[in-house]
């Protein structure tokens, strides 16, 4: 997951982190944390509430110090610099936009801090409020504005610093689903435009899929994996990460046989085959996304087929839910409704499973 | 359908608002217009107020030389005690905001118990140190810094730290509960745009307080304008202000004069009332961000 720190590499590195430990009384929130975060991409932390991410946030900010390892923001080792000396900007989670300030003045106000004259300024918050499409709001006071317009004003007030890295703890959480959604195409747009490096904290898995270049998800203070959103999704490390990202269906099998690039594994109501040689004997725990799952009508066992018991269909428009039972072992199929594809199984009728070699992941422990 | 609603809301409201507003109407707004129909009145030695209309109060108080000194005086001693518990009460407040609720609310209420003991008690606790034969004079004397006691009642800065003293906690409580209610993402927020302390705290904190200092600010001023015990015990009758000579005029039963420095004391508070609001522009931070 991390390359030597000391290597210099390939692509411009805007944050690091090396071997950062941060504990709040006893409790841990950060534990050895190592991460190069590269220029120019959209990285997400990803995890649920207590997970570490928020303050992996802070630390980069200087909100939080770190009591162990060191944190850099491009060649600058933060640690003992305050803040407001750090090279970074922040969209906060309730905007924090000053209520006494008009946008302009709002927009103005990091720049004014860095004692940039007054008609340079004028000219910056101009541009700044017509990339984020807030011309003519600049005398506003944010009371004035809807929530996704405040939500503007934020990353305006932060872009407009040219920051080495801009940080956004949850900052879509406040809008509704609709604005949210727009305002992740226009974040990712703005990002790319810009080629601005961005940390992005969020709960939301779906969001970190659609805007990440790369996610780390993070449980109990630790990555629990790190990579592109497909590969997280497709390649899930762990069970936690199969489960958090989606919905997965968890299998556990024993091998039976093994072959140059093949193992068959036996479940309780069938055997699968997984890619890889394994040891025959060996547990292995599969993961398989339920849109993965092939049903056929049942028949006689094929290689990579189980036999299932429909439990209960779930309407929901564009797929049906399939919920099934092989044996004791439950498990999730979401069939395409689209013309060819049956999708009204009777509750009770038996079914087979088909789950590709390609599309069973086998799980490590926890790293 | 809304209309409907709406119209019965409003209603309602007025309803709860109708007894207090009565009350108001009632017993201090009619009063007030009476009292300053008398002000415009003749003295009369039989009536309240004379038969003939007269504004010869006003020009008095507007010219004479005394008025103008006592009016001065009043606003001199106002300000001392309001840059006085502007500082020493932002400071406070400034320690106390960002403490556990608990033990603020704690330390709020151990400030708040002077206000418990009678402001009488306390002019005369002032007087047993101040006094000729008080603690300050006693202790000068025994250390040989002095050889007759020092006169330090029956002046300004007598009641100006009298009152001071005991209109502090206003100002306290006022500013505390203001700075606490700062949500501490502004002040990331501003860390986060290159602000250092001392700006964050220009730019702000100071302006997100000003709704509490503007609060404690007139509190303190209108309870100075009309502390008349504390003036009358500690300034004696060297050092009177303009309620002390509303309070002399009643006693001479000189209604209409008295009457018109009553209104001469209302449009002073008024001014400076109007002039905090103006300086600190509380009206700007309320509504959320």
């Amino acid at each position: 997951m991390s390359d030597p720190v000391t290597d210099t590499p390939a692509p411009a590195v805007d944050v690091r982190f090396n071997n950062v430990t941060k504990r709040f009384g006893d409790a841990a929130a950060v534990k050895a944390l190592t991460l190069d975060i590269p220029r120019g991409s959209f990285f997400s932390l990803l995890g649920p509430s207590g997970c570490g991410k928020t303050t992996t946030l802070r630390l980069i900010a200087g909100f939080e110090l770190p009591d162990e390892g060191d944190v850099f923001i491009r060649q600058t080792r933060v640690n003992d610099i305050p803040p407001y000396r750090r090279d970074f900007a922040m969209v906060f989670q309730n905007f924090a936009l000053f209520p006494h300030l008009s946008v302009a003045d709002n927009v103005a106000f990091g720049l004014r801090m860095s004692g940039i004259a007054k008609s340079e300024r004028r000219v910056a918050v101009a541009n700044v409020l017509s990339l984020v499409k807030l011309d003519g709001f600049a005398d506003r006071y944010p009371k004035q504005l809807s929530g996704g317009q405040q939500q503007r004003v934020a990353i305006a007030r932060a872009i407009v610093m040219k920051p080495a890295v801009l940080l956004l703890d949850e900052p879509l959480g406040a809008l509704d689903k609709n604005l949210r959604e727009s305002m992740q195409v226009e974040l990712r747009a703005l990002q790319r435009q810009l080629g601005l490096t961005m940390v992005f904290v969020t709960h939301d898995q779906e969001e970190a899929l659609t805007m990440s270049d790369a996610i780390a998800v993070m449980r109990d203070g630790v990555i629990e994996q790190l990579g592109a959103p497909r590969e997280i999704y497709e390649k899930p490390a762990t069970e936690f990460v199969a489960t958090f990202l989606g919905a997965s269906n968890l299998i556990e099998v024993t091998v039976t046989e093994c072959s140059a690039e093949t193992s068959r594994v036996s479940t309780a109501s069938g055997d699968l085959i997984v890619n890889g040689r394994h040891p025959v004997g060996a547990r292995l725990k599969l993961a398989i996304r339920p849109e993965r799952l092939l049903l056929t009508p049942a028949d006689a066992a094929r290689q990579g087929v189980i036999e299932a018991v429909v439990r209960d269909v779930v309407y929901r428009g564009m797929t049906a839910q399939v919920y099934l039972e092989s044996g004791s072992q439950p498990l999730l199929a979401f069939v395409q409704n689209s013309a060819n594809a049956a999708i009204d199984w009777p509750t009770g009728s038996r079914v087979g499973v088909r789950m590709p070699a390609e599309s069973l992941v086998i799980l490590g422990d926890k790293p | 359908m809304r209309a409907k609603v709406r119209l019965s809301r409003s209603s309602a409201g007025l309803a709860l608002l109708a007894p207090p507003l009565a009350l108001f109407l009632m017993f201090f707004l009619a009063p007030l217009l009476s009292l300053l129909w008398a002000s415009f009145h003749t003295a009369s030695d039989t009536e309240i107020y004379g038969s003939s209309l007269t504004t010869a109060h006003y020009v008095t108080v507007l010219t004479d030389p005394f008025y103008h000194s006592i009016i001065l005086r009043t606003l001199g001693t106002g300000a001392v005690i309001l840059l006085l518990c502007l500082v020493l009460g932002y400071a406070t407040a400034y320690v106390l905001a960002p403490l556990p609720p608990r033990r603020r609310l704690l330390l709020l209420a151990l400030l708040v118990l002077p206000l418990m003991v009678s402001n009488v008690v306390r002019a005369y606790g002032w007087i047993a140190i101040l006094g000729r034969q008080g603690l300050v004079n006693a202790l000068l004397r025994d250390a040989g810094v002095i050889e007759r006691p020092l006169v330090l009642l029956n002046s300004f800065e007598a009641v100006s730290f009298g009152l001071m003293t005991i209109l502090l906690p206003y100002m306290v409580i006022s500013v505390a509960n203001a700075l606490a209610a700062i949500d501490a993402q502004y002040k990331e927020a501003a860390q986060s745009l290159r602000a250092s302390p001392v700006r964050t705290f220009i730019h702000v904190t100071w302006p997100l307080s000003s709704p509490g200092v503007a609060s404690g600010m007139l509190l303190v001023f209108l309870l100075t304008l009309s502390a008349y015990v504390t003036i009358t015990l500690l300034g004696g009758p060297r050092m009177k202000l303009l309620v002390s000579l509303v309070f002399d005029q009643v006693g001479a039963f000189r209604w209409p004069l008295a009457a018109a420095l009553a209104f001469v004391l209302l449009a002073v508070a008024l001014c400076v009332g109007g002039l905090i609001l103006a300086v600190l522009r509380p009206q700007r931070v309320q509504g959320r961000g």
